[in-house]
């Protein structure tokens, strides 16, 4: 990294937690921190809403995704317009008419309190530590790239975040996602115009190219229940996870309970369902451009820096490496043949060149994986094997000129950040609204409330870097976190939608089908891992969803609704 | 049906046809150059 490139880096993050700071320095009342004033336009609320969810393993993982498999990822996302829809139609107007903090206060004016924390502590334990990933993730990868220090990396990124969340609440993170994206959509487009001004062939060329080695198979119509990425998959499984997510988990409900009124936070939803899918399109098109550009390029045998070392100390690593470079040399060779070739037959003969040297580069690759994979069984630290992680922020070190860098660096930093501003601001605000005011101390002058709000967000961002700097002892953890997430999110849509949609459906009914459905969901789950049944982990959240309405439903007809009404 | 559900309704459709457009322009994209 240039000089350049550390200034631009730390000047764009500098200016974005100094605008957080400066543009929300009025603060002073408990509804402005943690509501940010119900004041924002759609546009932001949207832009708020697309951050919270772009967290820096987008930036870093989505183009490696489509640099491996193409663009098929893309389809788990058309799922999001439909489920915004759903999203304004049932969840939004009836958290607008209560004017709520958070999502859980809700469902205790529904079901009662028991409910209400159960569902908040369930997000606080799951967000909690997701929240430290969120700042780990990234670290791990440009430390591991950069040399940096992992652990003051985890640090920064944590303290800066702490700074301007703890001062402005809910707008500072608002108000600085504005900034983030702007830094994101900038670098994408920077990064995306270079690959193309860079590589010898032109932008329709390299499509067909592409194309023809499957990179753009986009939309998959098989219908097949263990394959995630298919329409149907997509849109069933898809409906269900982005439900979930967008209107039970408080770090996005508090990113739309800023909009000025009701048809803001929909307009801003709405944006977010229509940008998403084109947005993740073009990220996706960079990772696969960046596959037509690695073709000409001499690309390692692992993208990740650390599995290269271990295998370069193997015996034969040399003859690998050399056959390896034959075979890339071939694939150029064949390339060119493919790009002047005068007519269709020399032109398919030159591409089933370039295909089957495309099979030998990645059995040399799939070898050189089981070898790290080998290495893994007994070592201590273990060394992260899959390198999509690492294709597109090989390529920036290496292929963009110095400034750019710094900036694409900043774009991953910043999406880090946003993320978990958001995250922090919904566990702090989750705390303090669900639990603190409302069981030990309901009668707290605003000036106290607005306090322990602070401290809140204080206390989790110590939580989540003290979690992001351990996360490296514990492999298994991190996998854990992911999983207890998603485990969850099916479960709490039911209560939700029980909520919203089944008005004969009381407290106890509710409260034993979350208490029944939950481990049926982690036995079905046990019972996958352990190879007695098959079944795709997105299914999960269908069908904890749906078994809710019904054993609900069937809990209710036991119980009489007059002593329900008088309990 | 009030006047302004009906409005958000149109938005729906919209958004979901723009939706259901994607999908036929990839489904076009990955055609075309895959040819």
């Amino acid at each position: 990294m240039s000089q350049l490139d550390w200034i631009v880096l730390f000047g764009v993050l500098a200016f974005i937690v100094i605008y957080g700071v400066w543009k929300t320095r009025h603060i002073k009342t408990a509804e402005g921190f943690l509501t940010g004033g119900r004041n924002s336009p759609w546009w932001l609320v949207g832009l708020s809403v697309m951050a919270t969810q772009a967290s820096a393993i987008t930036f870093l993982s989505t183009p490696g995704q489509a640099y491996h498999d193409g663009l098929g990822f893309v389809q788990f996302y058309l799922a999001l317009p439909l489920a915004m829809v759903i999203l304004c139609i049932v969840f939004l107007p009836r958290f607008f008419k209560m004017q709520v903090y958070t999502a859980y206060e809700y469902l205790e004016h529904r079901f009662g309190l028991p409910t209400r924390l159960l569902t908040s502590a369930l997000f606080l334990v799951q967000r909690g530590l997701a929240a430290g990933l969120t700042i780990f993730a990234p670290a791990i990868i440009l430390s591991t790239i950069l040399g940096w220090n992992l652990t003051l990396t985890n640090i920064i990124i944590g303290i800066l975040v702490i700074i301007y969340t703890i001062v402005g609440g809910t707008e500072a993170v608002s108000q600085t996602q504005k900034q983030q994206m702007l830094v994101i959509f900038i670098g994408m487009f920077i990064a995306f115009f270079s690959i193309l001004q860079q590589m010898p062939l032109g932008f329709r060329e390299a499509l067909h190219f592409s194309g023809q080695m499957g990179k753009l198979e986009a939309i998959d119509l098989k219908f097949d229940f263990n394959n995630r990425y298919n329409i149907w998959s997509a849109f069933l499984g898809g409906t269900f996870l982005f439900l979930s997510y967008f209107g039970t988990d408080q770090s996005q409900v508090q990113r739309y309970l800023t909009g000025d009124s009701l048809k803001q936070a929909r307009l801003g939803l709405l944006f977010n369902g229509l940008f998403k899918v084109p947005m993740q399109f073009f990220i996706l098109l960079t990772g696969v451009m960046v596959f037509v550009f690695f073709q000409f390029k001499n690309t390692p045998i692992h993208f990740n820096p650390v599995a290269m070392e271990q295998l370069q100390k193997s015996q034969s690593y040399s003859e690998t490496q050399q056959a390896y470079d034959k075979i890339l040399t071939k694939k150029q060779d064949a390339i060119i043949a493919w790009q002047n070739a005068s007519d269709a037959s020399a032109q398919s003969a030159a591409l089933s060149k370039v295909k089957s040297a495309q099979e030998e580069e990645l059995e040399i690759r799939e070898q050189a994986k089981l070898n790290i994979t080998e290495f893994n069984k007994t070592a201590e630290v273990k060394i992260e094997n899959n390198d999509k992680d690492y294709v597109f922020i090989h390529f920036i070190l290496n292929y963009l000129p110095s400034g750019i860098v710094g900036l694409l660096l900043a774009v991953i930093l910043s999406a880090a950040m946003s993320s978990t501003s958001s995250e922090l601001n919904a566990l702090a605000t989750t705390s303090v609204v669900d639990i603190y005011k409302r069981n030990f101390a309901p009668n707290i002058s605003d000036r106290q409330y607005l306090n322990a709000s602070r401290w809140f967000t204080l206390l989790w961002g110590g939580l989540a870097i003290l979690f992001a700097v351990k996360a490296s002892l514990f492999d298994n953890l991190i996998q854990a976190v992911n999983i207890i997430g998603s485990l969850f999110y099916g479960t709490i849509l039911g209560v939700f939608i029980l909520a919203f949609l089944f008005p004969k459906i009381k407290g106890k009914a509710a409260l034993l089908s979350i208490l029944i459905v939950e481990p049926f969901v982690v036995l079905l789950y046990y019972l996958n891992e352990v190879d007695k049944i098959q079944l795709e982990f997105l299914w999960l959240n269908p069908i904890g969803c749906l078994l809710m309405i019904f054993v609900a439903h069937f809990i209710q007809s036991f119980i009489p609704i007059e002593k329900e009404i008088n309990r | 049906m009030t006047k302004g559900k009906q409005k958000w309704n149109y938005v729906y459709a919209g958004l979901l046809l723009l939706t259901l457009g994607m999908i036929i322009f990839m489904i076009i994209f990955q055609n075309y150059y895959s040819l």
